[in-house]
């Protein structure tokens, strides 16, 4: 059932968990919770549709390098940030566990699950091109948590959802978490269960467990590195393009993974290692612009340099038997000791203290991305399936500046790890020296890959409340 | 090494210097395709890999 506010006769029913916030995270364990027979309450501090007055609640200042606004790059409503994603989804890489405590074998058992709340097809085929460069497949979820489970949780009896109710902080006993405070229409109500999940996204997590620690002393550590090693997945426009269809086709038979929509590129594990990068994908998408502008005007230009060349592109593109367009890329991004969460002096009108983001990009990322793209263009010509231009940017090893829209992955700030000195949370996401309060989503996230996060926190939603289950059994 | 033999190593090394000069391509295939084959292109504050024979 969904309320706008928190109705207090259905806080004294049995609700072994508190889940805090509605995003994809907080909804696939909710739905799974209900699954196993096992009732929660979940706390979104936004109203179920998009408001001005809600949403500026997300502010926050950055420090730093140039990154999207705390505000613009988060959405605070029923279904939290899926309510403007774009549906990419894959899982991540074997390699990419490397610095984790668990490893990917320990999530797979999820995956054909996440896969059916995003309605997808489990199919995220690799396939090797050459030694440095592999071809990926992406799924794409049309989900929007909010508004494609409205009507299955408007009829849950299992799960109860509190609009409007900002979680302000916890309160604790030895440990162990009693209460959530939240804020409902101006009056502070607490909420009790037996677990305690935050799920409130890659920044709220860090503040509100920030604020908790400095209401509650003795709730969590001073040694704890809240808000710390926090992560950015930039997401942007490496260069420009084009790759024959019809080539890759041809040279690689049935290797080249030939289906509708984008094509996608990673460099492969090989090359990652030997050159000690980080690492990235690279997306071109056919047709961003139906009229294909963006195409012709590409193909133009390299008709300045190659007319020959550039009038065979013509061609290709008429016969739609090409990818041309901007290449965008996702790249991985290291934690660094400058990047970090920590409380502003302002305050929201809950009375919490705004985040204060300190963030510089890091220079490996920037080497590792103009590695992997060169290594892309040569292979390229090499193969003549394609060719391919970086942006001086990139050649240069400036800090970048050229963002494409969207791809808003904030990870890190309560990562995942054996001890409190290096880590929030232990590898069943709870966190240390307490008792009964998870952490839910990409800030428990030891490294980000160059995968969108949404079908791994989905995962891990549900590695999650399989331990709940296992608990209160 | 009779005068035949020393005939057609003769023809032989001339055939190479013949391709290894007008086309140093074909002289070392392997060779050439990492090395000779590419040209860089700067443009409007984009560098292009493109072939040689890219016209």
């Amino acid at each position: 059932m969904i309320f706008n506010e928190i109705k207090k006769e259905y806080l004294n029913l049995d609700s072994p968990v508190l889940i805090v916030g509605s995003g994809p995270a907080g909804i696939s364990a909710a739905l799974d919770l209900e699954k196993k027979n096992i009732s929660s309450i979940i706390v979104e501090a936004g109203s179920e549709f998009y408001d001005e007055k809600s949403q500026s609640q997300y502010e926050g200042q950055i420090i730093g390098d140039k990154l999207e606004s705390l505000s613009q790059s988060r959405l605070r409503q029923l279904g939290g940030t899926s309510g403007i994603w774009g549906g990419w989804c894959r899982p991540f890489e074997s390699y990419d566990f490397e610095k984790w405590l668990i490893k990917k074998k320990d999530i797979d058992p999820f995956l054909e699950e996440a896969c059916s709340i995003l309605e997808i097809q489990n199919n995220f085929r690799t396939s090797s091109l050459s030694q440095d460069v592999n071809q990926i497949e992406y799924q794409y979820s049309n989900i929007q948590f909010g508004s494609h489970y409205k009507e299955h949780l408007n009829k849950s009896d299992k799960i109860k959802i509190f609009l409007n109710s900002q979680l302000t902080y916890f309160e604790s006993v030895n440990g162990n978490i009693t209460n959530a405070v939240v804020n409902n229409n101006d009056k502070s109500i607490k909420v009790k269960s037996n677990h305690f999940i935050l799920a409130a996204g890659g920044i709220e997590n860090s503040r509100i467990l920030l604020w908790s620690r400095i209401k509650n002393k003795r709730l969590l550590d001073k040694e704890l590195p809240i808000g710390k090693m926090w992560m950015h997945h930039p997401f942007i426009y490496g260069g420009k393009g084009i790759v024959y269809k019809t080539k890759l086709n041809k040279r690689f038979s049935k290797k080249f993974l030939d289906y509708e929509g984008p094509v996608h590129f990673t460099p492969s594990e090989n090359f990652l290692s030997q050159n000690n990068l980080l690492s990235c994908s690279m997306h071109i998408i056919p047709n961003e612009d139906k009229k294909l502008k963006n195409a012709k005007q590409i193909i133009r230009e390299i008709a300045c340099f190659a007319p020959k060349l550039g009038n065979k592109l013509r061609m290709f593109l008429e016969k739609k038997q090409l990818y041309c367009g901007n290449i965008k890329m996702h790249l991985e991004e290291n934690y660094e000791s400058n990047n970090y969460i920590s409380l502003d002096i302002k305050k929201d009108l809950s009375g919490v203290p705004l985040p204060r983001l300190n963030y510089l990009q890091s220079k490996s990322t920037i080497k590792s991305c103009k590695k992997a793209l060169m290594s892309f263009a040569n292979f390229c010509v090499e193969e003549n399936i394609g060719r391919i231009a970086l942006s001086d940017d990139i050649v240069n090893e400036n800090k970048i500046q050229n963002i494409a829209g969207g791809g808003y992955h904030h990870s890190g700030g309560t990562i995942m790890g054996v001890n409190k000195n290096n880590s929030v949370v232990d590898r069943n996401l709870k966190v240390h020296n307490t008792n009964n309060l998870y952490v839910l989503g990409s800030s428990t996230f030891t490294s980000i890959g160059y995968v969108n996060p949404t079908l791994s926190i989905i995962q891990f939603s549900l590695k999650l409340s399989k331990h709940i289950k296992e608990k209160l059994a | 090494m009779s005068f035949f033999q020393f005939k057609k190593h003769r023809r032989n090394f001339l055939k190479f210097l013949g391709i290894f000069l007008f086309f140093p391509s074909k002289a070392f295939p392997k060779f050439n395709t990492k090395l000779i084959n590419k040209r860089i292109v700067k443009k409007n504050k984009f560098t292009w890999f493109l072939d040689f024979n890219d016209k």
